[in-house]
């Protein structure tokens, strides 16, 4: 009897074709998977010191009101013209002067936090600066 | 089957694997090519921001004081901008030849406040921008 040979031929140099192609594809997807994730990693370091600086420049400017209400008229006292202008006062005895502490939301799990000393006449100083987690 | 129809069938198969091999190698070079311009871009990223963070601790550190920021950041100032040439691994260039990659740093004082806007750009455009505040008016204590 006649053996047939099929028209599609499977041979040796198939299954190396096959192999290769395997290898080449695996490769492919883990440099281009690589990449992306170093591409994510970046950009989420970049956001994340892009948010931190907007928030120390609030702050500042938060310090910058704070300063112009601490030299304002002193008809009334300190301590009512920050609360009016909603700065929260924290009680500290060794410090010879208002302490106000003020919190700025970085992101969405980040805070700074900031204590800020208001001396005699009116100076300003900066106490402490601390970025938190807010744990969500 | 004799030998001249089993050669024909081997390379008819041999052909057949080739544009096979041909067709999918295209395609993994240019995935491949794809992946290797955004881990470029990825770590052009990283560095810019680095520098402009490091130029920004600078700036903050100088209370604007224009001879203190251009020692610290090792160039010269001209009309508030201060710039920052590197080349394609980053490293300072300070004669300005071949610089793939360029910082600016503008600085002014507005009201008691300093005021920077930090760019980093290459030939394509900006890559990374930080703005940074900081108030004059207030003095430093120990802790921070």
């Amino acid at each position: 009897m006649k053996k047939r040979r099929p028209v599609v031929s499977i041979g040796i140099v198939s299954l190396i074709t096959v192999f290769s192609i395997l290898i080449l594809a695996v490769f492919t997807v883990l440099s281009l998977s690589g990449s992306r994730s170093d591409t994510a990693l970046s950009e989420t370091a970049a956001r994340a010191v892009s948010d931190y600086y907007a928030a120390e420049a609030e702050e500042e400017q938060k310090l910058k009101e704070l300063s112009a209400i601490a030299e304002s008229d002193a008809e009334i006292p300190l301590e009512k013209r920050l609360e009016a202008a909603g700065f929260e006062i924290e009680k500290d005895n060794n410090y010879p002067g208002t302490v106000v502490i003020y919190n700025t939301s970085v992101d969405g799990r980040r805070m700074l936090v900031t204590k800020v000393g208001i001396g005699e006449q009116g100076v300003v100083e900066r106490l402490y600066r601390q970025t938190i987690s807010t744990g969500q | 089957m004799n030998e001249s129809s089993k050669s024909r069938y081997f390379l008819a198969e041999l052909l057949m694997n080739c544009l096979l091999f041909a067709v999918s190698a295209a395609v993994c070079v240019a995935v491949l090519a794809h992946a290797n311009i955004a881990g470029k871009k990825s770590a052009a990223l990283s560095m810019a921001v680095s520098e402009a963070q490091n130029v920004a601790e600078s700036v903050k550190a100088s209370k604007g004081e224009p001879q203190l920021l251009g020692t610290l950041l090792d160039t010269k100032e001209s009309d508030g901008v201060y710039t920052l040439l590197y080349d394609e691994n980053w490293q300072r260039l300070f004669d300005g030849s071949d610089a793939v990659y360029e910082l600016r740093a503008v600085v002014n004082i507005d009201d008691n406040m300093l005021q920077s806007d930090i760019s980093v750009a290459d030939g394509e455009g900006a890559i990374y921008t930080l703005r940074v505040l900081r108030y004059l008016g207030a003095e430093k204590g120990e802790s921070v």
